[in-house]
Formats: C-alpha cells, structure tokens, sequence
C-alpha cells in the first residue's frame, strides 16, 4: 500500500519544476513527504489552514459551491493544493519562468 | 500601746542635678541614596486553561485509502502542474513594489565583420529570429543590393545561455538572405529567405551535410517576408507564408515528417479600381507603373487566423481574408491565384516597412513607415487610430507580448526607443546602460523571456539588452 502511495509521489515528482510533494491528513499532520521534516511540518500546518479558510470562504459565497483547487504563486514558487475530505496534496513547483 | 518613737532624719545628697554629658561621633556608614530607574522587562500574563490537555494520539493512517485517493486525484493534479508549467499569465510579471528599477541593462555586444567566400563583406544584419523556446538566436547577414545579386549570404546561430550569447554554427547559403524564421513549435527548424526567391528550410538538430531539408524557388524576386502561421483546419500544423516583391504572397504546407514543402494558396493583390490612393507625395514611377505591385510585408491576426494584413508598394496597407479569396486569372492548376483583399486603408505618404498585428489585442496592428512616423489602426477603422512621431527614422519595430500599451523600436538614432501608444510619445525618463551608438535595424523580442531583447545594427553588431518591460509600464 505504502509502495502504492510513493509510486503516485514519484510520479508527481517527476513533473517539470516540481520541488516537493506532501500528503496531509485533515488535522494538518503529514502522512508522507518529499521535502525534509522542518518544511513539511512548516508546510503541512500552514498551507491546511489555509486551505480549510479558502474552502469556508467559497462555501461562504455560495453554500451550494466547494474549493476544489487551490493555486499560490509567490516570487520563488507555485503551490498547487488539492483538498479532499480527509486529505489534503500539497505541490511544491518553481516556476519556469 | 501607742508610744512615741523619733526617727532619727537621715539625709542624703540629691542626685538629680547632675548633668548628663555627651559628645557627638562621626558615623561610619555611607548615606543611603535611592534611584529610579525604568525597566525594560516585558509583562507577562499568565492565563490558565480550564481544560484539560488533551494527548496526541497518533492514528493509524489508512494507507490504501491515501494510494486510492492520490491515484483518483492524480490527473487532475498532473493537468494542472502542466498547465503552470505551459501558463504564461505571469511571465515578465513584477510586483509593483518591485518595480522601482526600470533601467535597461547592456547584457553584451557581438562584433562580426562578415567575409564570405567570394570575398564580399556582408555587414548588414538583414533578419533576426529567435526560436520558440527562446535558447536560439539566428542572424542572417547580407549585401546591399543595386541590381543582382551575386554574392554568397550566411546565418550564424547563437545558443543563448546564462544570458550571453554564444556562437553556435554557421549555414552557407548561395544567394543573399533576406528574411528568417523558426518555426512556431519546432525550435530547430529554420526557413530563409533569399534575394533571388528561393525558400530554404534547415533542420539544426541534423549534422551539418544533412541540415538543408527543404529548398524551392518560391518566388521571381526577393522575398521580403516570411512567417509560419496556424492552419485553420488543424491548429496543431503549421502553414509557411511567403511574400515577395513579384507581387504574390504564398502560403505553403510543410510536413515535419517528411520535409515536403507544397504550395497551398497563392494570393495576388488588386489595386483600388477608384482613386482610394489618397498621397500627397507621388508615388515613384517604377511603382505606379507596376500592374502588380509588390508585397513589402504581411502580417497574419494572431486571434482571427483568417484575418491577414498586407503591405504593397507605394505605401497601401490592404486588409485580407483567406475565407474572401477570389479566383482570378494567372494561375495553374496547381495553384490556381485568387485576391483576398477585403478592404483598403488610408495609405501612407512614406513607404511601409512592416505591419504587424498587436499580440494583445485583436483588433490592433501597426506599420512604420519609411519617414519617422509610426501608425497604429484599429481593424475596419479605414484612417489610424494613433500616430507616433519620432526624430529620428526607425529601422524596426515590435510589440511588447503582454504590455499592450508599448511598442519598441530601433533606428538611426543607435538605441532602444520605448512608446507609450495611448499617448503617442517617446518614454523619455528611462536609464539605460552606455554603448557607443550606430544605426539599428532590427529587433527581435525572446519568446520565452520577453525580457531579452536583441537588436541588430547596420554594420553587423549584435547588442543584447535587459528591458523590464512591465516595470516600464507600470511607471509611465
């Protein structure tokens, strides 16, 4: 199962640009990571809660509607977040530009 | 029982009066001094907690729910890691508050006095071409011409990496280069264009006897212009268009695969039947003579891939449709001739040099003139929209991709000139890097880095320069 899990990371690692995968649970605890513990942990607690403010703001708006991507560019990244119900990817990308 | 008894008095000496004696004595400890002072210590709240900590508790992570859900998500998150990667939404985006330094940065000059094989010194640059992921930059040189040409021409390719130019290979050719182009999608297929007509197609990634894949001869006389655009019935193929002083403008198939180049449209070009010529100047006899006259430059709409734009002798801007062609006599079988021409616009006094459509907005395009003046119109809006003079002729001129209000452009004033459309004027307050000046005539924008800006000039120098065109923008 694990093998499963780190095949689907791998493959996501092998996509251009891409720096570091995570996979958080919906308490915000990493279940398994690229990048080193710091960061992850880092990561992990802000970027899910973030994500559980930007899904209750879209919920806000419309009660009918649901977040289904999320996407930050900053100056020195892109991070891609898919939320779900009980986990959450987080995608750590250098832009190409 | 009572008796009389007589104490005998006894006296004693008062005491009372004597005086208490005492001296005073000098003390040994110091004066007790105290001093305020302020204190730099932070203040603390403490605050309980009623509740009681509760202990983490590490769950046991379902691992084959983590792998079904990862894999459910998997495409979706694969469609959207490519789309970042292919976006170009931010490119050349700066934070405005990054935008404080807006000067142009020299990045490096190439001096190449070109001798061909027949001795002849080639210097001027007369085409430039970055390919379209933007590491390759190809430089045609060729020789002014009066009559025939009879010289060798030549195009040096650059790799640019780590933003410096290097010089990479060198094609011969047989003739005089007049125009080259990468192809859109291909970034190491090149198309040139020589003086006497012929249409020359090299593959770079081959080995240098093997380079040469495609070779006609497309036109009668000099080819003015090429350019490869998207076909209307497969937009994943790309077509290659040619024009040419013989007065045609041809679009060609070209197969990857097998390198077949085969003509596809041949288009000519009517003159208003009615005064529609409106000059003051009159046009040169050797044109107005000319049944025919010769296509100087073209542009296809980068939105309405039907739409083109074409620039004759004498100063016409004619506006085309694939779709509107009409059958007209001339042609053969192969490639039966038809006339696109939709509309004309106010032609120019000067000669037209190029016209090319805005990359931004659909509707734009712009010519520049021989004289200082360049126009921009506005489709189906017959007298232009905007008219930028300058001091000095410009040699060429670009669009910025995603500043839609600037253009750029270069001439005989020795460097890079920014405009602002909307107000028609020369930004003036922008610092740039010292080079010694000579007359430029060519630009050519990266197409990965918009950024990086290559100029050619008239005796065969090539300057590359950093312009932070969004910063330009933001500021004025």
């Amino acid at each position: 199962m694990a093998n499963e899990v780190e095949d689907t990371m791998k493959r996501i690692q092998s996509h251009k640009g891409v720096v570091g995968t995570i996979v958080v649970n919906s308490e915000g605890i990493p279940i398994k990571s690229t990048l080193d513990n710091t960061t992850t942990v880092q990561y992990a607690g802000l970027i899910s809660s973030l994500s559980d403010k930007a899904r209750s703001v879209v919920r806000d708006l419309d009660p009918s509607n649901d977040l289904t991507f999320l996407r930050i560019r900053s100056k020195k990244h892109e991070i891609m977040v898919a939320p779900d119900k009980e986990f959450i990817l987080i995608v750590v990308q250098n832009p190409t530009d | 029982m009572f008796s009389v008894k007589h104490s005998e008095c006894i006296g004693f000496e008062s005491k009372w009066k004597v005086v208490k004696v005492s001296s005073e004595a000098g003390m040994q400890t110091s004066e007790f001094q105290v001093d305020t002072k302020g204190t730099s210590t932070v203040e603390n709240k403490g605050i309980s907690i009623q509740t009681d900590s509760t202990a983490c508790q590490s769950k046991e992570v379902d691992m084959q729910k983590v792998a079904d859900w990862l894999n459910r998500i998997y495409p979706n998150v694969a469609k959207e890691l490519n789309e970042a990667n292919n976006s170009k939404a931010f490119k050349g985006y700066c934070l405005s508050s990054d935008s404080k330094d807006f000067s142009l940065k020299h990045l490096q000059t190439i001096e190449r006095n070109v001798v061909t094989e027949k001795g002849d010194s080639n210097d001027t640059i007369s085409s430039m071409s970055w390919n379209s992921t933007g590491k390759i930059l190809s430089v045609s040189y060729a020789h002014p011409h009066k009559g025939w040409c009879h010289h060798n021409g030549c195009i040096y390719i650059y790799k640019f990496k780590n933003g410096i130019l290097a010089e990479n290979k060198k094609i011969s050719t047989d003739f005089c280069v007049t125009n080259i182009k990468f192809h859109a999608t291909y970034p190491s297929i090149i198309v040139a264009g020589t003086y006497t007509g012929s249409i020359n197609i090299w593959d770079l990634h081959r080995e240098d006897n093997e380079m040469l894949v495609a070779s006609i001869n497309g036109h009668n006389e000099n080819i003015t212009q090429l350019s490869w655009i998207p076909d209307i019935i497969s937009t994943k193929n790309y077509l290659l268009a040619s024009s040419s002083i013989d007065g045609f403008l041809k679009v060609w198939t070209y197969d990857y695969t097998t390198s077949n180049l085969a003509i596809k449209s041949n288009y000519k070009f009517k003159l208003p039947i009615f005064g529609n010529i409106k000059r003051d100047t009159p046009t040169p006899k050797e044109i107005s003579q000319k049944v025919w006259r010769g296509v100087v430059a073209f542009d296809f709409s980068k939105f309405l891939s039907d739409i083109f734009l074409v620039a004759l002798e004498g100063g016409l801007i004619v506006e085309c449709a694939m779709s509107a062609a009409t059958e007209i006599k001339g042609g053969s079988e192969e490639s039966p001739l038809s006339d696109p021409v939709v509309k004309y616009y106010e032609s120019q006094e000067s000669e037209i040099s190029a016209v090319s459509f805005s990359p931004n907005r659909k509707e734009m395009f712009m010519t520049l003139g021989t004289d200082c003046d360049v126009r921009v119109y506005v489709l189906d809006q017959e007298d232009p929209a905007q008219i930028i003079y300058t001091k000095e002729p410009l040699l060429a001129t670009t669009w910025i991709p995603y500043e839609d209000k600037l253009i750029a452009g270069c001439g005989k004033n020795g460097m890079l000139e920014i405009f602002n459309v909307q107000k028609a004027k020369l930004i003036e307050n922008i610092n740039s890097d010292k080079v010694s000046k000579t007359a430029l005539s060519k630009i050519a924008v990266n197409k990965d880095n918009s950024n990086i800006v290559a100029l050619g000039s008239i005796n065969g120098q090539i300057q590359l320069w950093n312009v932070p065109w969004n910063s330009i923008a933001f500021n004025n």
